[in-house]
This record gives C-alpha cells, sequence and structure tokens, in this order.
C-alpha cells in the first residue's frame, strides 16, 4: 500500500530534516533551503501490514515561493511543520492547512512542533495550540536534531491513513 | 536538389539531438496516449543513472521510476489532450540516482505537430544561482526576524526597568520632600540636575532652574562662591559645612555641606540649612554682651547698635571712623 504525504511548512521549520531524520537517522546542523520538491520513501510496518510512504518533502512557503495546488492532489495525508522558535511560522501552517483542506476537502494530518530541543527559546506555548487540539488536531513537540516524536508522529499519521482505508 | 534537401534535413535532425544533449534534456514522445514514452534522439550522460539504460528508439516509463514524474504526467495529460501551444511546466524536483548523487529536474509538456512530448531537463547554474540567492535571502530573513526579536525582548526589558527606576525615583523623590531637605543636585559641569522644593523656597527661586549652573543661581558673594567651587572639586576632604550668605530681597544665612554622589563620581550634592535665625540670636547675644554695660539697652539705644553693627558689615574698613567720630 502506498501513500503520499506532504510535508508543508514555512521556510526553515525543518521539514526536511524532519524527512531525513525519519528516512535515514541523520540530522545536519546546517539549513540548506529547499527549491521544488524531493520525494523519499519509507517502509513501514503498521498492524502487521506494510505501508510504504512517499512523503513528498516541498519547499517552505513563503512570499518567494508559494506552493502549487498540483503538488498537494493525490495525498493521503499531511504533515504541517512549525518551528517553536517562530510564531509567525505557526501562522503559516494554519493557512496552509486551510488551503490542503478547501483543496482536498478533510484528509489525516497532524502538526509537529519542532525544535523541541531549544525549547527555553519558544515562542510558541501550549496555549497557543490548545483550541487547535480543541477542534481534534494531533499535535506532537518533538525535534529533527534529538529524534523526538520523530518516528512516532509519522507511525501515527500512518495508523490513521490505514484505518481510514479499512 | 532532392538529395541535397535530404541531407539539409539530416544536418538538421543531428543539430538539434546536439543541441538537446548540450541542454542536458531527453526528448520523449508520448505513444499511444499512455504512460509510455519513446525517447528520441540522444539520451543525455544523466539520463541512464535515473532512468536506466535506453536506446533509442526503445520506449520508457519514466513515471514507474519518479513518483514526482508520475504525479505530473497526469498533470500534462491535461495539456496533451487539449492539443494546447502552450508548455506545462513540472517545476523542480529533486531525484537521487543510485550512487546517492542529486540530480535537480524540471519536465515540460508540449504538443508539436500533434505529436505529445515530455522534455525532462537537468537543470545547472541557472538554477544553482537561484538556489543560492533564495538561501541567502531567507537567511537575511531569519537573521532579520532575530534581530528584530532581540531588539523588542531589549526594549521590553529597558522599558520595565525604566517604568521602576521612575517609580523608585518618584518614592525617594516623596521621601527627600517629605524630609524637607534643601538639597541640589549638580553634574560634572557644575549643571543644576535636580532641586528639591525646600531649596527652591528657601533660595527665592520662582522657577524651574534644572539645567543652570548652580552660580548663577545662588546669589551670594565670590568668596562665597569660590569656597563652593572649592568644596565641589574636593568634597571629600571638608566635613564642616560653609556658611554663606543669600544676597537676595530676603537675605539669609545658610550652612552648606557638599557631598560626592554615591554612583556618580562627577556629580555633587550640596545640603542647606536655614541658619538665619540662630545668626539673628548669636547676633542679639552678642550685641547684649558688648553694649548693655557701656550706654544702657532702651529700645532707641538697641536700634542704634543694630545701625552701627550693619554698617560694620557693609564696610567694614570704614568701620572705626563713625564710632569713634560720635
Amino acid at each position: 500500500m502506498h501513500k503520499k504525504i506532504c510535508m508543508l511548512g514555512g521556510f526553515a521549520v525543518g521539514k526536511t530534516s524532519l524527512v531525513r531524520r525519519f528516512v535515514t537517522n541523520l540530522f545536519s546542523e546546517e539549513y540548506h533551503t529547499s527549491i521544488g520538491v524531493t520525494v523519499e520513501k519509507k517502509i513501514l510496518s503498521v498492524a502487521g501490514e506494510n505501508v510504504t510512504l512517499m512523503l513528498w518533502d516541498l519547499y517552505g512557503d513563503d512570499e518567494f515561493q508559494r506552493i502549487r495546488e498540483s503538488y498537494l492532489r493525490g495525498s493521503s495525508g499531511y504533515i504541517l511543520v512549525v518551528d517553536g522558535t517562530r510564531k509567525e511560522t505557526l501562522a503559516t501552517a494554519l493557512g496552509l492547512q486551510r488551503t490542503v483542506e478547501g483543496l482536498l476537502g478533510s484528509i489525516p494530518f497532524a502538526l509537529i512542533v519542532n525544535k523541541s530541543d531549544v525549547r527555553d527559546v519558544w515562542e510558541i506555548d501550549d496555549a497557543a495550540l490548545s483550541a487547535l487540539r480543541q477542534q481534534g488536531w494531533t499535535i506532537f513537540f518533538g525535534s529533527a536534531k534529538t529524534g523526538e516524536a520523530v518516528e512516532s508522529l509519522f507511525s501515527t499519521l500512518a495508523h490513521r491513513l490505514l484505518n481510514q482505508a479499512m | 536538389m532532392r538529395s541535397h534537401h535530404t541531407r539539409q534535413a539530416t544536418q538538421g535532425e543531428i543539430l538539434c539531438t546536439q543541441l538537446f544533449v548540450a541542454l542536458e534534456t531527453a526528448v520523449l514522445e508520448r505513444v499511444d496516449q499512455t504512460d509510455t514514452f519513446s525517447l528520441q534522439g540522444t539520451a543525455p550522460a544523466w539520463w541512464s543513472s535515473i532512468f536506466g539504460t535506453t536506446t533509442p528508439p526503445s520506449t520508457v516509463r519514466p513515471g514507474e521510476r519518479s513518483p514526482f514524474l508520475k504525479q505530473f504526467l497526469g498533470e500534462a495529460e491535461q495539456g496533451w489532450a487539449r492539443h494546447a501551444a502552450g508548455l506545462v511546466r513540472s517545476g523542480p524536483w529533486t531525484e537521487r540516482d543510485s550512487h546517492g548523487t542529486t540530480l535537480h529536474l524540471e519536465a515540460t509538456a508540449l504538443v508539436v505537430d500533434s505529436r505529445q512530448l515530455l522534455l525532462v531537463a537537468r537543470l545547472g547554474a541557472d538554477f544553482e544561482q537561484a538556489r543560492a540567492t533564495l538561501q541567502r535571502a531567507r537567511e537575511q530573513a531569519l537573521r532579520h526576524a532575530q534581530a528584530t526579536k532581540l531588539q523588542t525582548r531589549t526594549e521590553s526589558r529597558l522599558t520595565t526597568q525604566l517604568s521602576q527606576s521612575e517609580e523608585l525615583r518618584d518614592d525617594l523623590l516623596g521621601v527627600l520632600q517629605g524630609l524637607g531637605l534643601a538639597t541640589i543636585l549638580t553634574d560634572s559641569q557644575g549643571r543644576i540636575t535636580f532641586i528639591s522644593d525646600e531649596a527652591a523656597g528657601l533660595l527665592n527661586l520662582s522657577t524651574d532652574r534644572t539645567g543652570q549652573r548652580w552660580d548663577q543661581v545662588l546669589s551670594c558673594s565670590k568668596t562665597d562662591r569660590d569656597a563652593i567651587w572649592t568644596r565641589l572639586r574636593n568634597p571629600a576632604e571638608q566635613h564642616d559645612p560653609l556658611t554663606l550668605h543669600l544676597e537676595t530681597d530676603n537675605p539669609r544665612w545658610l550652612d552648606v555641606t557638599v557631598s560626592p554622589h554615591p554612583r556618580h563620581n562627577e556629580k555633587r550634592i550640596l545640603l542647606f540649612h536655614d541658619t538665619t535665625e540662630i545668626h539673628d540670636l548669636r547676633r542679639l547675644l552678642d550685641e547684649k554682651a558688648r553694649f548693655h554695660d557701656l550706654v544702657g539697652s532702651s529700645p532707641s539705644m538697641m536700634q542704634v547698635y543694630q545701625l552701627c553693627e550693619s554698617c560694620k558689615k557693609k564696610r567694614s574698613h570704614d568701620w572705626a571712623r563713625p564710632n569713634q567720630g560720635k
């Protein structure tokens, strides 16, 4: 079973780093901006069934590059990535969520607040996210650098995709 | 003639093939409205590392190797179906070959003479330059945002500190005014930076004199001024208060203590005590002690003594003359 998952978020929030950590268990401190799309593949065993996740690592959404809707088509789910140290990236993620929902309807997704390794300088607190939790959003606090919550993020979404397919 | 045209067409075909190879672009023609394509001309050098060895005119299904291209073919289908003259571009995407080398590619779908074509180009120097520019722009945006946040935090901290300092200052001022101390604070240039209400009243100052030099505000003799300047220069060396006579409409005797500022070495604190009453009482005692046994102490005589005393102060060098002459 193949499932397309899009990584969405503002620039420099850590989308590529999260994918890299999940697929290769590596992390680089250097920031390399993404232009265009990179598709990575990882097979997960979910409830005894192999699920091939096709992770579409899209470039960051900002004034320089807007996400092309054609890239989102065919997605089974998506992950919104937010940088905990930059509160404006939460607004970007909320905007992207509205775009996807408008295009694809209600499909499974999860939000991760990345960079928990530097939580002392976070600008996003739990209060800002409580309203989203009340709306039923699945929210993780994690770090591509330390690997915190990375596996559970993808595996939780994979479970939801599988449950939806059944 | 015909062989000349044939030779020209062949040469043109060779040129086109070489051109596409030079542009690192693979030219594919769609076969029978399917996801199968036949490679036209010569495949560029990078092609086999991603899509395998393909010898023209053998066919290939590029969507099977690249999920991105597979999705783009769906988008391209609409353009091919319309037989439109325009191009449908995929936008850049990245593939990794079997050696782990990344290649940046872009696909373009178009129709030429009813032939549905797919061009897959490897992006080169222009792409890298655009990426470097975008990288710099985003790094700069991050730095700017960080600097702005730092500035905002600093501003907020300083505003809080300022507010606390102002509150403390107001409290201390209240205490100072409540104590009724006549105080003047001066800076290194002798300019007044603070003057208490009590001091303003004592020195007969009806307007705010902050910013003026203390010696422009204090109406006293040059000798007194010089004495104060000496104290201001070396406040720690003398401890006894200076006595000065204030020469205003309401003359007063003042004791002045000059102290260094506890935190700013160049600043001085001048503390004034009104000793006019003490001086008057001393004078009266002095007069009684000196004259009552000689001439008498009737009110008329006392007025004469006081007149003599004031003349003595004003003209000390002429003091002996009226006394001796009368």
